[in-house]
């Protein structure tokens, strides 16, 4: 589902470079430009440290570029404050860990509503919301759990579940398939499709078919660079 | 909550709850470390309050005046014969010569008071059994040391600086003042002046003046100040009630300054502490720091959340470290603190330790708790809740 001529992400000579003391510093990303539209659903793939996970943890602004923009809507995130990019990861960006990053001391319900904690919701407001997605997710019989009480595939579900309760735009899941079982990760790979099929614009990487045949546009990175694009056919 | 303004506030308290329950042994142990922190300072406090309090009865039931004699800066005896003069004064109503002295009774240090018969028991003293001095040799025994020594009502003692002279117990008495009735002594004057080989003088004369008439005495008082001379560098000093409640507030403050000095040292060997103890568990917290970040929580919000669970441990720390203290002063009867504001109490006292639980000290306690536990997190919070939360979680 791509709306055309509305790009949502954008980067420009985008270049992560991590310093390090007495050591070569390690370049992860380099020169990166993509755009990408409203609705669309991309893949990337790469072989493990040819920079995904740099590349999803600098346009979901949760780590600054060496060099180089990402524009979210036309806006530069380099000009943002600290509070508004907190307010734009909030409201509008869903990030998904390849390890899920849960938190063991709260239960799932907890877990799920965490982000909402701070906002003028009751608590009964934020766990109705929580409950209502983690029922979508088919964890309705796993509220009162411990993140470490359930499967990979679960954790999974429970980490998209929290990128998804404040209903935001964009969501970039990074290695969703990798660390479950192939059920689940079929499970996994249908939920983003139905999510972008809402009108989500989704971003994700990994290796799987599934997630391979979804996907509107599919870059290969290697060793920090785009090496290949393709546009698929959507669906 | 109704109120929609602090309903994030209330989360973040609700929170931050959550999270003292949920790392129990951190909380556990650093409500512990707080305790053994605050609870001395919190016990002097009392203990300090309740001697400052009872001081303060001691001397408002005393004299208007009292006056010493006074050589080069020392007090020097007066002689007898001044009463008459003193007495003679324009608004003197009363005039009460006294004997103050130390001596020793069996191991240990106490006050004798020698005064006039008719004088005898004083006002702020009240006679648990016998009777009141009548004759020559009898004495009034503060209900400690008659408990300590087994001198009750009819018995014979004798002090070690007058071993020829037997003594007997006249009465035992009991005073508000806790102090009085372990470490005092009554004697008549003449019994007194006999112990300590003062004939024909005294230490001091009470004066009391007529009611509403205190300002002329002082006046007649400073100019026999002016005049009474006994030698080139000898005269009387005259002090007057204020003056005493002022000398006793300086004195405790003195003494509170050297524990305060001494606790302070303590403090600032706990800090570090209690910053290693409060740590505990850190590399979890930057990285659930980190992850809150991501979700979209700022920093604002995430330091608030510590400062919260700083204010809970705090104020129960407080609460934990007052009941310990409470507990330590009535049911252990300040044991080993007591002998910092009481002189020769030794580590055990053998009276009951005044003592007065005011709100005051418990404010500063939680002050004190809260400056420990904030200086101990708010920083690494803020560093962690400031850094990009991939470095944070990393």
């Amino acid at each position: 589902m791509i709306t055309e001529g509305r790009p949502i992400l954008r980067t420009e000579k985008l270049t992560k470079i991590f310093r390090r003391f007495r050591a070569r510093d390690v370049v992860a990303l380099q020169s990166i430009e993509l755009s990408i539209d409203e609705g669309e659903y991309v893949l990337f793939r790469g072989p493990s440290g040819s920079g995904k996970t740099t590349l999803f943890t600098l346009l979901a602004c949760i780590a600054h570029p060496t060099r180089g923009c990402v524009w979210f809507r036309g806006e530069d995130l380099s000009r943002l404050s600290d509070v508004e990019l907190c307010r734009l990861r909030r409201d509008r960006i869903g990030f998904i860990f390849q390890d899920f990053q849960l938190f063991p001391r709260l239960t799932v319900l907890e877990n799920a509503s965490i982000s909402l904690l701070p906002l003028k919701l009751t608590r009964s407001v934020r766990f109705q919301k929580a409950t209502a997605l983690l029922e979508q997710l088919g964890l309705e019989d796993r509220l009162d759990h411990s993140p470490e009480e359930m499967s990979g595939g679960e954790r999974q579900r429970l980490a998209i579940a929290r990128a998804l309760v404040n209903d935001p735009e964009l969501i970039l899941a990074d290695e969703p398939t990798s660390n479950i079982d192939t059920d689940s990760a079929g499970r996994v790979a249908a939920l983003f499709k139905e999510l972008n099929a809402q009108g989500k614009t989704v971003l994700v990487t990994g290796h799987r078919d599934d997630l391979l045949q979804d996907a509107d546009r599919v870059y290969q990175l290697d060793r920090g660079e785009i090496v290949d694009q393709d546009r698929e056919d959507a669906g | 909550m109704s109120v929609p303004v602090l309903q994030s506030h209330w989360n973040l308290l609700c929170a931050a709850c959550g999270n003292l329950v949920r790392f129990l042994p951190r909380t556990l142990v650093v409500l512990l470390c707080l305790v053994a922190v605050i609870f001395p300072f919190l016990t002097a406090l009392t203990i300090s309050e309740g001697i400052k309090f009872q001081s303060a009865i001691s001397v408002d039931e005393g004299a208007d005046f009292y006056v010493t004699g006074n050589a080069a800066g020392s007090s020097i005896p007066l002689p007898m014969e001044d009463l008459e003069r003193f007495e003679a004064l324009e608004g003197v109503a009363r005039v009460v010569p006294r004997i103050v002295g130390r001596t020793y009774v069996v191991d240990r240090v106490i006050t004798v008071v020698g005064l006039p018969v008719d004088a005898m028991p004083p006002p702020a003293v009240g006679l648990e059994q016998g009777e009141a001095i009548e004759k020559d040799g009898d004495v009034l025994v503060g209900s400690s040391i008659s408990k300590k020594y087994d001198l009750e009502s009819g018995t014979d003692f004798r002090f070690p600086i007058k071993p020829r002279k037997f003594f007997q117990v006249a009465g035992v008495f009991s005073s508000d003042c806790t102090l009085w009735s372990s470490s005092v002594i009554f004697m008549s004057t003449e019994d007194a002046a006999d112990l300590f080989g003062m004939e024909d003088n005294v230490t001091d004369f009470l004066v009391y003046a007529e009611p509403g008439r205190a300002f002329v005495v002082d006046m007649r008082l400073q100019e026999e100040e002016k005049s009474r001379r006994f030698g080139p560098l000898s005269n009387i000093r005259v002090q007057s009630r204020q003056l005493v409640e002022r000398y006793l507030h300086r004195g405790f403050n003195m003494r509170m300054g050297i524990f305060t000095a001494f606790y302070t040292v303590a403090f600032a060997l706990a800090v570090p502490a209690l910053l290693i103890v409060s740590g505990f568990g850190w590399a979890d917290r930057r990285r659930e720091i980190g992850m809150l970040k991501v979700v979209g929580w700022q920093s604002s919000e995430i330091i608030e959340m510590v400062a919260w669970e700083n204010v809970v441990l705090s104020l129960t720390g407080a609460c934990m470290a007052f009941l310990t203290s409470f507990v330590w002063v009535r049911l252990l009867n300040g044991l080993f603190i007591a002998q910092f504001f009481i002189a020769e109490t030794g580590l055990v006292p053998d009276f009951t330790v005044p003592s007065r639980f005011l709100p005051l000290p418990l404010f500063f306690a939680f002050l004190l708790a809260l400056l420990l536990t904030m200086t101990g997190s708010l920083y690494n919070t803020w560093k962690f809740a400031t850094i990009a939360p991939a470095e944070a979680i990393r």
